[in-house]
């Protein structure tokens, strides 16, 4: 039988090179068969194009729009914060200042309003990806492998993107439209800039509190007042940024100054206008702690016998003993709201006595004040000047530090906010547009499935037209 | 033995190799199929098949991603709230009533996000509410808690008690889930998709206007009447005209400290570098040097426009500050009564194995209640007192003091310059709380929050990826077995042939 096999191998052999040359007849036949095959292709390709477009433009289109990033680069944006301190929210850029300026810088101020803009913005922050997922997670006590994901408690965004649709005018030219986004986006910049930003300007206050139209103790008051204020605010910004200096000056010695005139040269003079009992109109003094001593003795009758009672009830008040009730192993302790009780009316009982030593010492202040009003002299016309010409002073300097504290945190703006503290991108334009990558993207993937099952069918085809031609063949020999 | 298996044996002792043969009994005789035929059948088609292959895993990879492609796609956008108030932990509103978060699913709320959103499909307010979800998040430490209780209850161990008082403690943050496909009939086929950023657009929109809710219903940043006008009445006497001022900056003040305002206090003015609380020391301070001064020159030496008008006045003050205080002393006095005739309550306590009882009075809450009536009405009794005492003060005041023309004229023309001075000072305050309400940081005091972000499958996630590759895999066994079947038929064909071959050839023998 090896002849036979020797036999089949041969015609096996020969088949297979006889195949070999009808393949290659074929293939001189077979570019018929091929074009069709091309013709075929080409149309799936077509065909997926065609899909794309129809949806592209139809189910899924892209409004046009033109948008632009904007990111905070100062300290503590990333927490939130303006670069104040407080909370930071991205909703100045839809006010009505930011529009309408913007409008302005555009040229478009009367063509569109500001609601045309509001209705086709849209402000987002962009947050890292996964970041719902990494909030919701947290991190599990057994599971704690390298490659968890690691959890978030709260992401702010530092960069945010407006996008400004067409919504309000379809017509708008592509160029028109990133225009505008550039100058909301650039008006924007300059508003934040100016919005947070400090300042010091005490005048509408100062003019309330006119100097001269007082009598000495006030003035010494409101000098005080003055300079508690500022001692205040420049301690703040010493504390934002200790080391923080333009010409020599921190807010430390703006501070420092403060409280030494306070602590100085004001209380000297406050000294020297009681003990030397000095005022402008000592009637008008003399009313006022008359007054003061006279409602401040009616009160304390009043609180006193108030305390008096209170002492009475709480001394009658039935509290009860501590009990302790045994329950199975450990004690149980039995309260009532008897405590509380009492510590309420303790609480009444030591208000009222503070308030009452309070009066002691206010009734014994006005009545020694009174007493020296009675016994002064009024020669003293010449220690008044004095005293004027010194108040007039201090207020001088305290007027010189408010001015120069106000230069100082006009510098200290400028270092912290200011150009590099908000950076912006320049606009970027998205429509539907048949060259736009996302569009590319969609119509490779539709089309190329389409291609390769096509091609599929081609050479499944193929196939069966080779076997039938072999089988053909075969039949042939045979 | 055939001839055939006698050829066999001897290839096999020839080449040393095992063969598999397959013996089928036909009509036409056994016909044998060669397994390593087979191969070598598939060896010579390699070619082809090689072609074969690749496009089957072409396929098979792109018939997932067509069905990704043309599959109904539900996504759904998500969103973070954190509350940052205080009692948030606690699931208070800002006043310290219940906060109901579900508010935020309420038709005023989803009508006014609505209205706001450019939306290219209609959406109603009821298929909104019904695709919106809200979850809670317990804080980690309560989580961590939890899976270690469900770790213990799994494995059986003891010490559940001590687990078992797991706290469930909320973290203030809520997430909002809101899904694509709205239909007013849940069981509705047609949905109404929105496209592109429509949907996270929708989801902030709720969220601004619950927001913007939020600080309308609990921050009250309206300030106190502005009554300085009708002070200009020339009905008034002096020192009611300086009674309503002083009034007026109580209320003033009030309102700089208020407690709900606190997160305010402190903020600077961007123009002028003021707080609440620096105004706050203004106010006292101009109260204090202005209108006290005037208050005590007028109070103490009785000027009046007209006396006996004012005389009058504070008579009538009077009777009706006495009659008061007779109805506070009379409460004084019943409640004396009741607190001393009042018997507590026993508590019998006996202990069984002791034998022995014990009784105890305990103090009810009723008496608690009248000894803390009782305490307030003292306190009122002395407040009555004192105003008492003042009016009587004011009106001996009156009788005895002469107020001449030029007091009287002194005291108007600083009552005019006083009243300029409140006015101000009622504009300042009001400037800076228009100031503050501008500020950026009014409207998010009580909540951040981050913006609504797409969750859901990317194109290329863990899931399509997976189905991508079983797709080729699938296409690979596919290629392989139409591969292996075309060598077998193939040798099957030969093998039948043979057959035939040999049939015949036993036909002409």
């Amino acid at each position: 039988m090896s002849q036979t096999d020797n036999k089949t191998k041969h015609t096996a052999v020969t088949s297979g090179t006889a195949k070999k040359q009808q393949t290659a007849k074929e293939t001189k036949k077979i570019p018929g068969v091929i074009k069709l095959y091309l013709g075929l292709f080409i149309i799936a390709c077509v065909a997926g194009v065609i899909i794309s477009i129809v949806s592209y433009f139809g189910k899924d289109k892209i409004k046009r729009n033109a948008s632009v990033s904007i990111e905070f680069t100062y300290d503590g944006a990333a927490q939130n914060k303006t670069p104040g301190g407080e909370q930071f929210s991205i909703n100045g850029i839809t006010s009505e200042h930011v529009l309408s300026d913007a409008l302005e810088i555009a040229g478009f101020k009367d063509k569109y309003t500001i609601d045309d803009l509001r209705s086709g913005m849209v402000v987002s922050g962009v947050y890292p990806q996964n970041v719902i997922n990494r909030i919701k997670q947290y991190d599990s006590l057994y599971d704690f492998s390298e490659s968890r994901t690691v959890s978030l408690d709260d992401y702010y965004p530092t960069v945010y993107s407006i996008t400004l649709y067409d919504e309000f005018d379809s017509s708008i030219s592509d160029s028109d439209l990133n225009k505008i986004v550039e100058s909301i986006a650039s008006s924007y910049k300059a508003y934040f800039i100016n919005k947070y930003s400090y300042a010091y300007d005490m005048t509408d206050y100062n003019g309330l509190l006119k100097i001269t139209d007082y009598d000495y103790t006030q003035r010494v008051k409101i000098l005080k007042l003055r300079l508690g204020l500022l001692e205040r605010y420049s301690g703040e910004m010493y504390k934002t940024n200790t080391s923080f200096r333009k010409n020599g000056i921190s807010f430390n010695d703006i501070m420092l100054k403060a409280s030494h005139i306070e602590n100085e040269s004001l209380s000297r003079t406050e000294a020297t206008i009681i003990t030397d009992v000095l005022t402008v109109s000592s009637a008008r003094l003399r009313n006022q702690y008359e007054y003061e001593i006279q409602i401040l003795e009616n009160e304390k009758t009043y609180k006193n016998a108030n305390l008096e009672e209170i002492n009475a009830l709480i001394d009658s008040y039935q509290t009860d003993g501590i009990l302790y009730i045994p329950a199975g192993e450990t004690v149980v302790k039995v309260e009532s709201n008897s405590k509380e009780t009492y510590e309420k009316l303790t609480d009444k009982k030591v208000e009222i006595s503070k308030r009452l030593v309070e009066i002691d010492s206010e009734i014994e202040r006005y009545n020694s004040y009174l007493e020296d009003l009675k016994k002064a002299t009024y020669t003293a016309s010449a220690k008044n000047d004095s005293i004027d010409t010194k108040l007039k002073e201090i207020e001088e300097s305290v007027n010189e530090l408010e001015k120069s504290f106000d230069v100082l945190v006009k510098e200290y703006n400028n270092s912290i906010v200011n150009e590099s503290s908000v950076v912006l991108t320049d606009s970027k334009f998205s429509g539907a547009k048949l060259l736009s990558g996302s569009f590319i993207v969609s119509a490779v993937k539709r089309t190329v499935p389409l291609c390769i099952i096509v091609l599929l069918v081609c050479c499944i085809h193929m196939f069966f037209i080779e076997n039938r031609k072999y089988r053909a063949e075969q039949k042939a020999k045979m | 033995m055939t001839e055939i298996d006698k050829n066999v044996l001897k290839e096999v002792e020839n080449n040393q190799k095992v063969e598999v043969v397959v013996k089928r009994e036909s009509e036409n005789g056994t016909a044998e199929l060669d397994l390593v035929r087979v191969f070598s059948n598939m060896g010579k088609k390699k070619r082809v098949y090689a072609w074969v292959l690749i496009i089957c895993m072409l396929v098979g990879l792109s018939v997932p991603m067509l069905m990704a492609e043309l599959k109904d796609k539900t996504e759904s956008v998500s969103a973070v709230i954190t509350f940052l108030y205080d009692g948030a932990k606690l699931e208070q509103a800002p006043d310290e009533t219940p906060l109901d978060i579900n508010y935020i699913t309420s038709s005023y709320i989803l009508q006014n996000a609505i209205n706001r959103t450019c939306l290219s499909e209609n959406i109603t307010v009821s298929s909104l509410e019904r695709n919106m979800g809200i979850e809670r998040l317990l804080t980690e430490n309560t989580r961590q808690d939890l899976e270690v209780m469900e770790k213990v209850i799994n494995e059986g161990k003891t010490g559940y008690d001590a687990v078992r008082d797991v706290i469930y403690q909320y973290d203030g943050k809520y997430i909002l889930t809101l899904d694509n496909g709205f239909s007013s009939d849940p069981e509705a086929k047609n949905k109404v998709f929105l496209k592109g950023d429509e949907l996270s657009n929708l989801l902030n929109n709720v969220i601004e206007s619950y927001n913007e809710y939020f600080y309308e219903t609990y921050m009250d940043m309206t300030l106190p009447d502005n009554n300085l006008d009708s002070i200009s009445i020339e009905d008034h006497d002096y020192i009611e005209k300086l009674d309503e001022m002083v009034t007026m900056l109580n209320s003033l003040s009030e309102y700089c400290h208020d407690k709900d305002k606190e997160d305010f206090y402190e903020i600077r003015s961007k123009k002028d570098g003021m707080s609440f609380r620096d105004i706050d020391d203004c106010i006292k301070l101009i109260k204090d040097i202005d209108i006290d001064y005037l208050y005590a020159y007028v109070f103490y030496n009785g000027i009046a426009k007209d006396k006996k008008s004012m005389m009058t006045k504070y008579e009538f003050q009077l009777k009706n500050s006495q009659r008061e205080l007779n109805v506070v002393e009379g409460n004084i006095k019943n409640n004396k009564q009741l607190i001393s005739e009042y018997k507590n309550d026993k508590i019998t306590i006996s202990m069984t194995d002791q034998g022995t009882t014990q009784v105890n009075s305990a103090v009810t809450d009723y008496y608690n209640k009248l000894i803390m009536s009782q305490a307030d009405d003292y306190v009122k009794k002395a407040e009555l007192g004192e105003t008492i005492a003042n009016l009587n003060d004011k009106i001996t005041g009156f009788k005895t003091g002469s107020s001449s023309k030029s007091q009287k004229e002194y005291v108007e023309s600083e009552l005019d310059s006083l009243v300029n001075i409140c006015k101000a000072l009622y504009s300042l305050t009001e400037e800076h709380a228009e100031e503050i309400i501008d500020s950026d940081s009014y409207k998010s005091s009580y909540m951040s929050y981050i913006g609504a972000q797409y969750v859901g499958e990317s194109f290329f996630s863990a899931n399509n990826i997976k189905k991508a590759v079983i797709g080729i895999v699938v296409g690979v066994v596919a290629a392989l077995a139409i591969w292996f079947m075309d060598g077998f038929i193939a040798e099957f064909k030969r093998g039948s042939a043979e057959s035939e071959m040999k049939k015949k050839e036993e036909v002409q023998a």
